[in-house]
Order: C-alpha cells, then sequence, then structure tokens
C-alpha cells in the first residue's frame, strides 16, 4: 500500500523475526518490493525477541508466511548492515519522519536501547499491535505482536515515541475483508490483487477457525491505511499504556489506562516507569471502515 | 598454555573495574586486550566512557580503543550507584579530563565486529557491568555467543545476599533482561558472585602497597580505592571494600587461585521483590543442563599480590 501511493516515500522497509523467522521475512519483503517495482532498501534486523526464544505464527500465516505458494524473489537482495543501525540512522536524517511497525517491537526497542534520544526525530509512529481492552488473538488474553515479544513491547510503550496503537480488536468484524469483496478484489485482475488475497488464503483459513468471521483480516493494512490516510481513524484517545511482561495468563497484554486511573495514589508505585518514562499514548477505537477499504481497493489496482 | 588471549572488557568504570582492565592491560604475556566497552551502570554511559578514557590515559595506554554502548537498560530505566562511586563514578582522586577521543562506533557493533573477524574460540569477553552492551551484540549476530572463547562475568549473588537489594547484586538488577538473555545464550560462562567478591577485601594494609610504589597510577589508585573503601567501612564495617571486578581479570590469569562448580544459573526477571537475582542452582535440584561456572571462593592474599603487582607495571 506504502510503495503504490504517490504520497508517501518508503525509505526502508526493516525486517524482525515474527510471524516468520528474520531470513524468510526478508524473502517476503524482498519478492513484494519487486512485485511493485521498488527499489526500497530492505533491512534483516533481530533474529529473536529480546529475551525469549521466537514463537512464529507459521500455524497462522504457513510456513514461509505467504502461505506457501512459493513467491521468491529473482533478483533483490538485503542491503548490507543491520536493521536497527538503519532505523537509527534513516530517523536522525529525517526529523519529523512517520514510523510504522507491523511486527514485533524488537528492532525498535533496540534501537531506543541504542539511541534513547530518537524518539524526539519521529513525528508519528504508528504501531499494529495489542489488543486494547479486548480479548487477544494468540492467547485469550493477548495480539501476537505484543505476546511474541513483550519486553520489547513494553519498552517501546514506554519510551517518548508519539504512538497510534492500531490494535488487533478494529481490523476484525466489519473490517474484515468479507467474501464479497474479495471478489472485487480479484475483479481487478491485477498482480497485486491476486496477491494480497493469495498470500493471506492459509490466514483466512486460520481466522475462520479461530473467529468463525469468513473473509481476510489484514490488521496490517488496516494499520497502514491509517498511517497514510489520518482520517480514517474516526475515534481515537490519549492513555498512559503498559505491557504485561510478568504473568504467563496474560503475557504480552495491551494494558490501557482509559479511565485515567494510573496517576492514583494506589497504583502509582506499579505503574511508577511508565508515568516517570513514558507518554500518553494514543489509541485508536472506532475506524472508518468504509473508506479502509476504499484504500485497500485503491492500492491494489 | 602460552597463548596470548584476546579478550574485550565490558565495563562501567569505577575504580575496581579500571584496576580490572589496566591489570589485563599490563599482562601482555597472557592477555591482549582489543577494546574497552562502556555501559550505563555505576554511572550514567558518558561518565563511564570518560572514566574508562581518564583510567587509560593515567596509564599512558590509549592506544587501546574505547567504544560507548547502551545509555540504558534494555527494558527498564536505569538504575545507578553514585551512593558507593561518588557523583563521577571516579571520586577520590582527580584525574585530567580525557583528551583522547571515543571511537566512533557503537559498542555492541565494536563487539560483534570484533568477535566475528577472527576465528571461533578467539575472544572472551570480560563483562563487569550490567550486561546490556552483550545482549546487544546478541542480538545483532545470533551467532555470537558460540563464536566466543567464553564470557568472565561479575555478577549475581548466592548466600552472600544483595548490594543493591536484599536479594540481587548491582549489575545483574540493573538490567535482569539483559543477563537473562545472556545466561540463555549458550556461551561458556564463568560467573563471579558477591560471595567471591567479598573474600577480597582491600585492607588497608593492601592498599598501602599502591602508595609505596610511588608511581602515578599506583598513588591514583591508592586514592581512588580509598574513596570506594569508606562506603563499605561505613556501611558493613568490614577492613576494606571488595576489589570486585579485577577478580575478572585475576580468573584469566591464575584460574588456580579460584574453585567453583559447573551449575545452572537463571535470572530473576519478574518479582519486584527479587528482581535480577542470579539464581545459582548450587546443588543441581533441578536437574537441568549447567550454563555457568560459579566460582564461589578466591585466594585473596595472592589475588591482591597478582593484580597490584600487575597494576604497578604500568
Amino acid at each position: 500500500m506504502a510503495l503504490r501511493s504517490p504520497f508517501v516515500n518508503v525509505l526502508a522497509i526493516t525486517v524482525v523475526a515474527g510471524n516468520v523467522g528474520v531470513d524468510q521475512g526478508t524473502q517476503n519483503a524482498l519478492y513484494t518490493a519487486e512485485l511493485c517495482g521498488s527499489s526500497v532498501p530492505v533491512f534483516t534486523g533481530a533474529a529473536a525477541p529480546l529475551v525469549r526464544p521466537l514463537e512464529d505464527a507459521a500455524w497462522f500465516h504457513g510456513r514461509d508466511g505467504l502461505g506457501d505458494h512459493g513467491y521468491r524473489p529473482l533478483a533483490r537482495t538485503p542491503e548490507p548492515g543491520f536493521a536497527v543501525d538503519a532505523i537509527i540512522r534513516i530517523i536522525q536524517a529525517n526529523p519529523g519522519i512517520e514510523v510504522i511497525t507491523l511486527g514485533p517491537l524488537t528492532n525498535m526497542a533496540l534501537a531506543l536501547a541504542q539511541s534513547p534520544r530518537l524518539a524526539a526525530n519521529v513525528g508519528r509512529c504508528v504501531v499494529m499491535g495489542g489488543a486494547p481492552c479486548c480479548e487477544g488473538n494468540v492467547t485469550p488474553a493477548a495480539e501476537y505482536n505484543f505476546w511474541v515479544d513483550p519486553e520489547a513491547a513494553r519498552a517501546v510503550l514506554r519510551s517518548q515515541l508519539p504512538i497510534e496503537l492500531v490494535g488487533w480488536q478494529i481490523c476484525r468484524g466489519a473490517a474484515v475483508v468479507n467474501g464479497k469483496e474479495i471478489e472485487e478484489i480479484l475483479g481487478l485482475r491485477t498482480k497485486f490483487a491476486e496477491f494480497a488475497i493469495r498470500s493471506n488464503d492459509t490466514a483466512a483459513t486460520a481466522y475462520q477457525v479461530q473467529t468463525g468471521e469468513i473473509g481476510v483480516a489484514l490488521p496490517d493494512p488496516t494499520a497502514m491505511a491509517i498511517l497514510l490516510d489520518p482520517t480514517l481513524a474516526l475515534v481515537a484517545s490519549d492513555h498512559f499504556m503498559d505491557v504485561q511482561v510478568d504473568s504467563g495468563i496474560t503475557r504480552g497484554m495491551s494494558v490501557v489506562d482509559r479511565l485515567g486511573v494510573a496517576e492514583d495514589t494506589r497504583n502509582r508505585g506499579v505503574w511508577s516507569e511508565v508515568l516517570q518514562r513514558g507518554r500518553k499514548q494514543t489509541v485508536v477505537w472506532e475506524m472508518d471502515i468504509p473508506g479502509w477499504k476504499k484504500a485497500l481497493m485503491q492500492a491494489l489496482r | 598454555m602460552n597463548r596470548i588471549r584476546e579478550v574485550i572488557f565490558d565495563t562501567d568504570p569505577s575504580p575496581d573495574d579500571a584496576v580490572a582492565f589496566l591489570a589485563a592491560i599490563a599482562s601482555p604475556e597472557a592477555l591482549h586486550v582489543l577494546a574497552i566497552t562502556t555501559v550505563a551502570g555505576n554511572v550514567p554511559v558518558e561518565l563511564t566512557a570518560k572514566n574508562a578514557l581518564k583510567a587509560l590515559e593515567l596509564a599512558k595506554r590509549t592506544d587501546v580503543p574505547v567504544y560507548a554502548g547502551a545509555p540504558a537498560p534494555l527494558v527498564r530505566r536505569l538504575v545507578t550507584a553514585e551512593h558507593v562511586h561518588g557523583r563521577t563514578g571516579f571520586d577520590g582522586y582527580d584525574l585530567p579530563e580525557p583528551k583522547t577521543p571515543l571511537q566512533a562506533g557503537f559498542a555492541a557493533e565494536a563487539i560483534v565486529d570484533l568477535v566475528m573477524s577472527r576465528p571461533p574460540g578467539a575472544v572472551t569477553l570480560c563483562c563487569l557491568a550490567p550486561l546490556t552492551n552483550v545482549a546487544l551484540a546478541m542480538a545483532r549476530e545470533p551467532r555470537l555467543a558460540k563464536h566466543l572463547e567464553g564470557i568472565v562475568l561479575m555478577g549475581g549473588a548466592m548466600s552472600e545476599g544483595g548490594n543493591i537489594t536484599p536479594a540481587a547484586e548491582f549489575n545483574f538488577y540493573v538490567d535482569p533482561e539483559a543477563a537473562a538473555r545472556v545466561f540463555d545464550s549458550g556461551a561458556a560462562i564463568t560467573m563471579i558472585p558477591l560471595d567471591c567478591t567479598h573474600q577480597a577485601l582491600i585492607t588497608d594494609e593492601r592498599l598501602e602497597t599502591l602508595r609505596a610504589a610511588g608511581t602515578a597510577v599506583g598513588t591514583a589508585f591508592y586514592h581512588l580505592l580509598e574513596f570506594n573503601k569508606r562506603f563499605d567501612r561505613a556501611k558493613y564495617g568490614w577492613p576494606g571494600g571488595p576489589l570486585h571486578d579485577a577478580t575478572v581479570t585475576a580468573y584469566l590469569l591464575a584460574p588456580e587461585l579460584f574453585a567453583g562448580r559447573n551449575v545452572r544459573v537463571d535470572i530473576e526477571c519478574v518479582s519486584p521483590l527479587t528482581l535480577g537475582a542470579g539464581v545459582v542452582d548450587w546443588w543441581s535440584v533441578r536437574g537441568e543442563a549447567p550454563n555457568a561456572l560459579v566460582l564461589r571462593s578466591i585466594d585473596a592474599e595472592a589475588y591482591f599480590r597478582l593484580i597490584f603487582g600487575r597494576l604497578l607495571r604500568l
């Protein structure tokens, strides 16, 4: 969507281990860039979460993360150098830059550990992750990106980055691309449309098993639509936020101080690091569904 | 046994850190110090980098490159130890502002480059500080842990109890997530906990050998360690403060001065009460494969002879 938008210039794609291993993820990014005829630099980043071993999502997205259809880049290779250094270099050189994260937050946490002042140079940071005030998709409590590297999610949410959180909850229900819309997209008869639907077919099956909803849930494109057009976020509000890293049962849970009680005397102790180091972050609660689907169709034309 | 070992010191220099890397630099027949990498810990990273340079200028060994590293732990806010080491981390003796510049690169990157450009098993990391830089280096290069000869680190506490909380030793407490990553990495780790370092006290008699030498290095460290000692004397009523970090160097030079056991060590990252505790399974009650050699005792007399002897070569 971003590569095909005339309104943004994508400076880099930085890949992190998550749904698939980092090398497979890099190949997938290169393939997609090739498909779009883009020469955007692609960098390989962290091969595992900050502290924990990687638990991928092959069960959802297929072994190669793109539904196991054998998509492979023909010519392109990743840039030399570590994705974290690229993130730091590019943000430092481009004050006000907009950043979007579509995976576990490992690379961003590593960048902040290396260069905490980076946050001041970022104009917007859209994060697809978390399941604010709703059930999760990988555990009853947590969304995958936050769950797989909760320490990284915590470090990023406790930073000064100006985050707009696009959680899993708004990518469901009416936001899901339903059967009729899938037909419409395929009817575009473009390589982009075909790739968008086909690469997500194992995910569509897994999603139906999980939620009973028929169609393709597209959380990352949903977040991208909001990055590209902020007016698609209809209802949003600012809150202190944190991620549970301690408990087994709620590992990776995104906890939003929706009622503004974190600063109350009884909560100040537990929330002290968030209150002292972090900032209120923006959580998107409702989006313009027809607008999002129009943006998707536009991108796949 | 005559191989000269290549080592990198990752450190947050207070005086005992400086003694550790200077004693190594002064032992070229056994150790080649490739670099000093600094991290936030005892004091913020700007000061730890500066202190490393001050120590090298004092010893006239500015040929050893210094890289600054992580300004804060992986996940948590930085906790420092000015209450022990003073505002600068080097209180007690005024060393001139360093003129030598830091190297351009980031410490974690330097560690990866120095280790991976050499054959497997060539380099030993000597870790005297929170393990943030080492964890960042492992995130950068997943093969790093297995490419090292090993890691010798000062950290943790067993039955000695903690020195920053009742349960935890400072280095592990400051960045428990980094410590957990390092202990899970598969690297060959030698861990020197407080149980060992608290047997190595800088008594007046030992300290006097530094002053008596009459050298610039001896005089400076006499005063720096004297300042350090005040805290321990007041706090614990000991005849002197422990010389923690130089145990790492001493182990590389003379492992026979130490005794320990191969055991499983895990780091507590969750509980507020015991955060950063290095849990040592001394009796193998869990039956897990060992991941560290934990050294529990030291020949203190021989340790001070060795380390102060090397320091006074400079």
